[in-house]
């Protein structure tokens, strides 16, 4: 068996091994590459630039910690930019295992920011079944939210005290891992008519390009690519930014371009395997003409 | 009787609940609210179950010495951690035990996890991916666009890729997506009016 | 109409009305009004309009809402704070409304001619497609419930490759006397492809029983488990082997999903499996737990309806059901006339909907909006 028939039974961890070391280091040694920016990313960015000071905006906390290197830079670019620009900021933690991390990201936001708790932001944490916490919203806040996450009653909030339903905010950003974001634009958008952008993981942006085309959402973050080029629009309009999701870019392209490869070894070995396959069928049928 | 009562429940709750989406009145929509709540309600109690399930089926593990039963003690002293800091201490302060071993166990086993799949989409891709016949080979083609497209390597693919997403994969996902949003609906009136009545453990 | 203030404010806005707001519980009134003259034209400025209101037509007036200029309308609805009714619109009431525009130099107002009542609506008229849609489809169910109870021979299925390879899967796994691992997936008791994974679930178990097989279930949602139990319970106890029912075998892991998808992987690999079944909601673990599988060497069936996973399973396993094969699987399995009959009503809403966006799509095209106005939905 030659080596390229030997391909198709090439250890996994040998493909493995190539994808970490691809992994870890361009960490070190960045490329720099430059971040073209996508009409479905400007759409989210714009529309947070012409909302004034004053102006309130939802950010939805839809994942669990384990999509936080996807999810992680959209929802603290959307935030930063919203503070940047002095608009109010609501937050809602929906998923099980959200309300600490999402603490831990708005208060050092915050904080860089100097924004005040119930004055500038109220983060409202976590209450269980996101679908029915989305459609109690669109009748009244303090249904699903008596309180906020540090126990407030609503009512003693500045910021929350006129506020009643999706008709006192402006934009509606789930950052989701899951199909919590598909309910934010069934119900806070189709139901009660309020705007709504998505910032998703790369896998489920796919399936949510179709609400973007057919202009349900005025915003789409498609996974660490999303959150890198909303990092290079806040760095091209002056505004602070985290170098990491660009970082991550050179990583997701090293990465692609290493799957790539593996693809094209792939074939090689089954095209050697195919071909080793057909001759000794051919030198058979051969033998048994011969026998013959 | 045993099957007939769940079957007027679901047949009464789906049809109040239906109409509640048509009629904004307050008296069905007050109606709505106070299922709703239930819903929640009944979900919280749930936790309890499952609690008793785990346990239980871990319990037993350990005491046969089934194969493998020492993940199940790592289960079951997991799960009393975790229970007794969140009881002790407040989750909502920044640090203290349950907060520690929540940033500094769960999030970074979590995140390993699912980083998982970077290996696993390289070895799957290895595997399927072959130019077996022409549909085979455009699946290859498309996919090999769509990857270099996505990262600033492949810049110049981009509005190729742009296309690719948003024309021929939309397509594919709408028909999909049609069909599920049809299929669901369908599924719903099934199961209203008890024609669907595999879900009770009944065909 | 007094001038509040100053000398030459904006011209008032002009046909100001006042009604019921549509579709909703009541407590809310919409005031219209055209803009005021001095409004992105004319001589003087308007900045804002106010709206004001009161319970007689004499006054007093009482300001309600304030919207910037170039607005025509303002909803006035009931408000909360702090605890306390804020703002009341009372259902029954006759209210009068003034719409005032200011500038600068203070602002003029008009009244509408008529007063307006809150009231309720027992039905909301914008979601009239919504509504003809279901009864539509709730008739052509019916009505092909009936046709398959009188012919049931002649509705045909379109074979499903995963659901015919059910049985050899099964009897595969007691051949090599390895269990079987069936994987409900993420979702809840609610979710639809949860619900259609249970007929599926109540087949293999069935086969299960019936070839003395064993079958695991580790559970995300504990309710999800207790149904899988009842599920699973009945179909031992059709297939007349009650005795070989094992709770421990159907049970909960956790509701954290990677902590879920480690045990579900834990679980292939030490029990070894022989056949693996994914058949519900799936999310991003769909490919760690398939490929897990794959590197096992079992036989795996999948399906979902979330879209986006359906390629992972593509990829990995020997079957997968796309999307509403799912849900037309226990139809497909059990073959009872009222399942086929209700699929048959759903092929044929999906031809109407073909045509419908079809046409739509070409009149529309053509500038005639009608097909797409007849379905357009107002929340």
């Amino acid at each position: 068996m030659s080596f390229l028939e030997k391909i198709p039974r090439l250890d996994r961890r040998v493909l493995y091994l190539l994808v970490a070391i691809a992994a870890v280091v361009p960490m070190f040694t960045p490329l720099g590459l430059p971040i073209p920016t996508s009409r479905e990313v400007e759409g989210l960015f714009d529309y947070i630039e012409e909302l004034g000071p004053g102006s309130t905006v939802l950010v939805a906390f839809d994942f669990d910690p384990q999509t936080v290197g996807e999810n992680g830079p959209q929802a603290s670019g959307v935030l930063r930019h919203c503070f940047e620009r002095d608009v109010n900021v609501l937050i809602t933690a929906l998923s099980q295992n959200a309300p600490g991390m999402a603490q831990e990201m708005i208060e050092t936001a915050a904080a860089e920011y100097d924004k005040v708790n119930g004055v500038d932001f109220c983060y409202l944490g976590y209450q269980p079944y996101p679908a029915i916490v989305i459609m109690s919203i669109g009748q009244n806040f303090r249904i699903p939210f008596p309180q906020d996450f540090y126990g407030t009653p609503l009512d003693s909030i500045p910021l929350m005290r006129a506020k009643q339903n999706y008709d006192d905010i402006d934009l509606v950003v789930s950052v989701a891992a899951g199909w919590v974001a598909e309910s934010w634009v069934t119900y806070a958008k189709e139901r009660y008519g309020c705007d709504v952008a998505l910032a998703v993981t790369a896998v489920q942006a796919a399936q949510y390009y179709t609400f973007w085309n057919a202009q349900q959402i005025v915003g789409l973050l498609p996974g660490l690519k999303g959150a890198a080029e909303y990092q290079a629009m806040m760095k091209g309009a002056g505004m602070s930014y985290t170098d990491a999701p660009l970082r991550g870019m050179d990583v997701q392209s090293i990465e692609h371009l290493l799957i790539i490869a593996f693809i094209v070894v792939g074939n090689v070995g089954f095209f050697a395997e195919r071909a080793r396959q057909r001759r000794e069928a051919a030198a058979a049928r051969a033998e048994r003409r011969g026998e013959r | 009787m045993k099957w007939e009562i769940p079957l007027v429940i679901v047949f009464v709750t789906g049809v109040i609940l239906a109409l509640s989406d048509f009629v904004p009145h307050q008296s069905i929509q007050d109606v709505r609210e106070f299922f709703m709540s239930w819903l929640q309600i009944i979900g919280v109690l749930a936790v309890g179950l499952g609690l008793v399930s785990l346990t239980q089926v871990n319990l037993v593990k350990v005491r046969r010495k089934t194969p493998g039963w020492i993940y199940s003690v790592i289960t079951l002293f997991g799960l009393v951690i975790m229970l007794v800091t969140g009881f002790v201490w407040d989750y909502r302060e920044p640090s203290n035990p349950f907060q520690f071993l929540f940033q500094y166990a769960l999030l970074p086993i979590y995140a390993t996890m699912f980083s998982l799949l970077a290996f696993y989409i390289a070895s799957a891709a290895f595997r399927a991916f072959k130019a077996r016949n022409a549909l085979a080979t455009t699946i290859l083609v498309t996919a090999v666009i769509v990857m270099l497209g996505q990262v600033p390597v492949g810049a110049k693919l981009a509005p190729l890729k742009s296309w690719i997403m948003e024309v021929p994969n939309m397509a594919g996902f709408r028909a999909i997506l049609l069909g599920i949003g049809l299929g669901g609906v369908a599924m719903a009136l099934k199961i209203v009016f008890g024609i669907e009545r595999a879900y009770m453990g009944r065909d | 109409m007094a001038p509040t203030s100053g000398a030459d404010p904006p011209a008032p806005p002009t046909d100001v009305r006042a009604e019921d707001s549509d579709d909703d519980a009541g407590h809310s009134i919409t005031v219209r009004w055209s803009r005021s003259p001095d409004d992105g034209g004319g001589a003087r400025t308007v900045t804002t309009y106010t709206v004001l209101r009161a319970e007689s037509a004499a006054g007093p007036w009482e300001e309600v809402g304030e919207v910037p200029a170039g607005t025509t309308d303002y909803v006035d609805r009931a408000r909360v704070e702090g605890g306390q009714v804020a703002h009341e619109v009372t259902n029954g009431t006759p209210y009068y409304y003034a719409v005032r525009a200011s500038g600068p130099d203070g602002g003029r107002q008009a009244v509408a001619d008529a007063p307006a009542i809150a009231s309720a609506q027992w039905y909301h008229k914008g979601k009239t497609p919504i509504l003809t849609v279901l009864l539509v489809f709730s008739a052509l169910v019916l009505y092909f419930v009936r046709k398959a109870r009188k012919h049931p021979e002649g509705i045909y299925v379109r074979p499903i490759a995963g659901m015919d390879a059910v049985d050899e899967a099964v009897g595969r796994a007691t051949e090599m006397g390895r269990p079987i691992l069936y994987v409900l997936g993420l979702g809840t008791a609610a979710t639809i492809s949860t619900i259609a994974s249970y007929a599926i679930l109540a087949r293999v178990a069935k086969k299960v029983a019936q070839y003395q097989s064993r079958l695991i279930i580790p559970n995300y949602d504990p309710i999800v488990m207790a149904v899988a139990q009842e599920t699973v319970r009945q179909a031992y106890t059709d297939a007349g082997r009650p005795d070989l029912y094992d709770e421990k075998d159907i049970f909960f892991v956790t509701h954290a999903q990677f902590a879920y998808v480690a045990a579900v992987n834990g679980i292939m690999l030490r029990e070894k499996t022989a056949t693996n079944f994914y058949l519900g909601k799936f999310y991003a673990e769909s490919l760690i737990l398939a490929e897990t599988g794959n590197i096992a060497g079992s036989i795996q069936i999948a399906g979902t309806d979330e879209a986006s996973q359906l390629p992972f399973f593509v990829t990995a396993c020997d079957y997968t059901l796309i999307g509403e094969e799912l849900y037309a699987a226990s139809a497909y399995l059990a073959r009872e006339p009222l399942l086929l009959g209700a699929l048959k009503a759903q092929d044929v809403l999906k031809g109407l909907a073909m045509a419908w966006l079809l046409v739509g799509a070409l009149l529309t095209s053509f500038g005639v909006n009608l097909l797409r106005r007849w379905i357009s939905v107002q929340m």
